[in-house]
């Protein structure tokens, strides 16, 4: 199985550390990885900002990059889901169909494609997670609070469960949004960074050490409020912590 | 006609967070609807089915809304019902005071209506000196202190009760309190009267059957019903098209859901089934449009038009909870507001879906299956694309995507964006949006673009 | 053109896709035997309260024991002696302003939302089950359904001027969520099951 590895831009831009974490956890599970540097963005912070039209040629150019590999995987529910979703703005090309299919956030492809049950890794901190909306409601990646379908699974929760040593926190609001929001940040920022301050209050009270999460974008965000405040609480991606050593 | 300047939600929500207090109990309150939601829905094992089940017979009902709106026409005029046609707000208002007029009614109860505030339908009735009384305890807060609803099913609920203790010291002479048993007392006897004394009565219509001609009201006061039966002489009931069930049998569906959803409730206290009027009396019904069929030419908006009003979208809405209902400029404020705002006026209501981090909760708990934050999201490219092209932010996104899609530029600008924020870290953490309440990211030494390159080649 | 013309008109021109009604048969799975505990929690929780008889018979000793000092009340309950309260002397609104106690025939209840169905042709006075007080409804222990979907087999509403399902007190939470319990219809509801 030929997997490309899609490191969104501002992964690729601010947390490289995100991306060779992915890299690393691929090849230590034995994919054939090949990271295909002619990439850049998904295109998904134009269209959420209504500019989806402008971003034709980066939809495109996706197509065109991934379309050689049986699995496109990343670290960013987000740009998955915008893959999946709404690449729907261009003609539907074999290229387009294929990355639209194939076309998976990490710890999904873990969990339901990989089978992955036994990981091997050790991270002995208290760890609150992050559901970031788009991978959480949009992919499906964790138990929407709002459904009442018991049938849900959490991918994020059945790969850290695998983790030595870590002890998940029980969050009051478990799957409420950040305040992120793509263009909304800075749009809105007041209201999104209230947004943020109320989901850090959430993990703080249970005492967590490490907010994680599947979304790097809504990290960034919650991180930056976590600095301003002074905290000490660390971020790190979901891949950080599968990709520790033993 | 000039365009009126409206105060944009961004600037809204930024005054409404400035009182931290009052945001934080707003916050508070919110959020108990939304759990006591939670809570009533999951006692249903068959609520996913119910969701489908109402989604189906709503979006059948548009498909075939004028069949279903003559049939429901001709058996309510059989029943004595009088219909009447209204293509817009003024309409509507003319309607209502003819009607009134012709009767001679001087004094107006009327249990809350969404359409009539979309209508501004009071000013209308006090400007032909018609005494129009809400007669929901919310409703009647709200024209004492003369503001707008800032939620469709808990109208007063930004309102704190000492501030409703003082209005009511000043309406109704009440001793000081926050007593909201007391209050509520207060408002009791002070409504009784005008139930008692009143000419007709007015409502909105929550469900209307095609089969029977027959309409439906849910209160949990008894508003409704005691408007309209203590003064059963007269009645007018607004109703907008998409009001319409195909027959009785699916009000099941929507009864089941619509308090579940709303409050938490098993049902609205008062679950009301009109279908006659008494000998002598009258009841009209005006069906509005208002732009409603505006909205069913749009085929990937019209779904909003199977909305019940039940508020849930706006109790799950992390952007309402955190900037209040006022903080919209459309008579229907959140999630579902800002995809039913844009059909009425798409410049002055542009903001209304960028009010939204596309989360995806309201689509969750919506008992309909709308799709609310895909049409945000769809809304958003219709606004972006009928302004012009060379605003500034269009520009940016111009600039993102031609940088974007070369491979090379994106190399090198990458860097250079890092070394500006590098080098001018303070002016972007203290001059951009950014660094309102955020830092920025340390910057990495290299891309892992970089990284990769000189590991792989 | 009018405006019914025209809104039905532009309706025409809508695009709201075509959408077949749902089969209704698949509400029969949810229906099952009647638990009277379930509907009395419920009841309760929804502020009302619920009393379990032997017989009709004893209506009338109940409500005297409930209401050992009542001025004005209504029944029209046949073999229930308990109302003072004459219709053909209320002309309007006001005659009945100062009902306290009304106790009316509800044709059945629904177990899982604690409501009963009561129709005009029961009510003496359209006014009287919002109007009063106290609202005492009798219904028959063998009229109980299951949910709103059995409810709603029961009733036709061609044949109904007026209908309602009432579920416990009025009640609102208009100020400051706080449930307060007769905003303008009865302050108290009482079922009493026969």
């Amino acid at each position: 199985m030929k997997v490309g590895l899609f490191i969104p831009c501002f992964i690729d831009q601010f947390y490289p550390e995100v991306g060779k974490a992915t890299y690393e956890l691929l090849l230590k599970l034995g994919c054939d990885v090949d990271y295909p540097s002619g990439q850049t963005c998904c295109g998904q912070p134009m269209a959420n900002g209504g500019h989806a039209h402008d971003s034709k040629g980066l939809a495109i150019k996706f197509g065109e990059v991934f379309s050689p590999y049986d699995y496109i995987v990343g670290p960013s529910g987000s740009c998955v889901n915008h893959v999946r979703e709404h690449y729907d703005i261009v003609p539907q090309t074999e290229n387009i169909k294929k990355v639209r299919k194939g076309t998976w956030e990490i710890s999904d492809f873990l969990v339901n494609i990989l089978k992955v049950d036994n990981l091997k890794a050790r991270f002995s901190k208290k760890v609150g997670v992050h559901n970031s909306c788009h991978g959480h409601r949009g992919l499906g990646l964790g138990v929407q609070t709002e459904l009442n379908d018991p049938t849900q699974v959490s991918v994020i929760e059945t790969l850290l469960n695998q983790v030595e040593g870590i002890e998940l926190a029980e969050l009051d609001h478990p799957d409420e949004c950040c305040g992120f929001g793509g263009t909304f940040s800075v749009t809105e920022p007041t209201v999104s960074v209230q947004m943020g301050i109320n989901r850090v209050a959430d993990h703080k009270k249970q005492d967590v050490e490490v907010i994680t999460g599947a979304d790097m974008s809504c990290l960034m965000h919650i991180q930056g409020i976590l600095k301003r405040q002074g905290s000490n609480v660390e971020v790190k991606h979901v891949v950080e912590i599968l990709n520790s050593e033993l | 006609m000039g365009t009126e300047k409206l105060i944009s939600h961004a600037d809204h929500s930024r005054n409404f967070l400035s009182n931290q207090l009052k945001a934080s109990w707003f916050n508070k309150s919110i959020w108990y609807q939304r759990d006591k939601r939670d809570v009533a829905t999951k006692k249903l094992d068959e609520w996913e089915t119910l969701r489908q089940l109402a989604s189906d017979i709503k979006a059948h009902s548009l498909s075939k809304l004028d069949e279903y709106l003559i049939e429901f026409e001709k058996n309510a005029t059989a029943n004595g019902i009088q219909i009447h046609w209204a293509e817009d707000d003024k309409e509507h208002n003319k309607i209502a005071t003819d009607i009134l007029k012709n009767h001679g009614a001087k004094k107006i109860v009327k249990s809350k209506s969404m359409l009539s505030e979309e209508c501004e339908l009071n000013h209308h009735l006090e400007a032909n000196n018609i005494e129009i009384i809400e007669s929901d305890l919310g409703e009647r807060i709200l024209q004492f202190s003369g503001e707008k609803p800032s939620h469709i099913v808990m109208p007063a609920i930004h309102k704190t009760k000492e501030e409703i203790g003082e209005l009511f010291e000043e309406k109704l002479n009440t001793k000081p309190s926050n007593d909201p048993v007391y209050l509520t007392q207060a408002a009791r006897l002070h409504l009784r009267d005008k139930f008692i004394n009143a000419h007709a009565s007015m409502s909105g219509v929550n469900f209307a059957i095609a089969e029977t001609g027959s309409f439906v009201l849910c209160t949990n006061e008894g508003n409704a019903d005691l408007g309209m039966t203590a003064n059963s002489k007269l009645h007018i009931a607004s109703m907008g098209i998409e009001k319409i069930i195909p027959k009785q049998e699916h009000l099941g569906v929507f009864i089941r859901m619509l308090a579940r959803n709303a409050t938490g409730q098993p049902i609205t206290t008062y679950t009301s089934h009109f279908t006659k009027p008494d000998e002598g009396a009258e009841i009209h019904i005006i069906i509005v449009d208002n732009n409603r069929t505006k909205l069913l030419g749009e085929e990937k908006f019209n779904s909003a038009l199977k909305c019940i009003r039940c508020a849930a979208c706006m109790n799950t809405c992390p952007v309402f909870k955190n900037s209040g209902g006022h903080s919209y400029n459309f008579v229907i404020p959140g999630p579902i507001g800002a995809i039913l705002a844009p059909v009425h006026d798409i410049k002055k209501y542009a903001d209304m879906p960028f009010a939204s981090t596309l989360c995806g909760s309201c689509t969750n708990v919506c008992p309909v299956k709308i799709n609310i934050h895909e049409q945000l999201y769809d809304w958003r490219q219709v606004i972006s694309q009928k302004k012009s092209a060379f605003t500034f932010k269009g520009m940016i996104m111009k600039g993102a995507a031609f940088v974007l899609e070369n491979t090379w530029i994106y190399d090198t600008s990458g860097k250079m964006g890092m070394f500006f924020i590098k080098h001018f870290r303070w002016l972007v953490t203290h001059a951009t949006p950014w660094g309102e309440g955020r830092e920025l990211p340390d910057i990495p030494k290299e891309s892992f673009k970089d990284w990769y390159k000189k590991n792989h080649s | 053109m009018g405006a019914r013309e025209k809104i039905l008109s532009r309706i025409k021109e809508g695009v709201a896709p075509a959408v077949s009604l749902p089969d209704m048969s698949i509400t029969d799975n949810w229906n099952s035997d009647i638990d009277v505990n379930v509907l009395k929690l419920v009841l309760e929780s929804v502020g009302g309260e619920i009393h379990i008889l032997d017989s009709v018979a004893d209506v009338d000793s109940k409500l005297k024991e409930l209401f050992p000092d009542i001025k004005m009340a209504y029944t029209n309950i046949e073999g229930v002696g308990f109302g003072n309260v004459n219709l053909d002397e209320v002309k309007m609104a006001h005659d009945l302003a100062k009902l306290e106690i009304a106790v009316l025939e509800g044709e059945f209840a629904v177990e899982e939302n604690g409501s009963v169905f009561v129709s005009d042709n029961k009510m003496g006075n359209k006014m009287i089950p919002t109007i009063t007080e106290y609202l005492v409804l009798v219904v028959s222990k063998d009229e109980i359904v299951k949910n709103m979907h059995e409810a709603y087999k029961r009733i036709d509403l061609k044949n109904i001027e007026y209908g309602v399902f009432i579920s416990g007190p009025s009640k609102t939470a208009d100020i400051e969520s706080t449930l307060v319990f007769g905003a303008h219809g009865a302050k108290n509801l009482a079922l009493l099951l026969v």
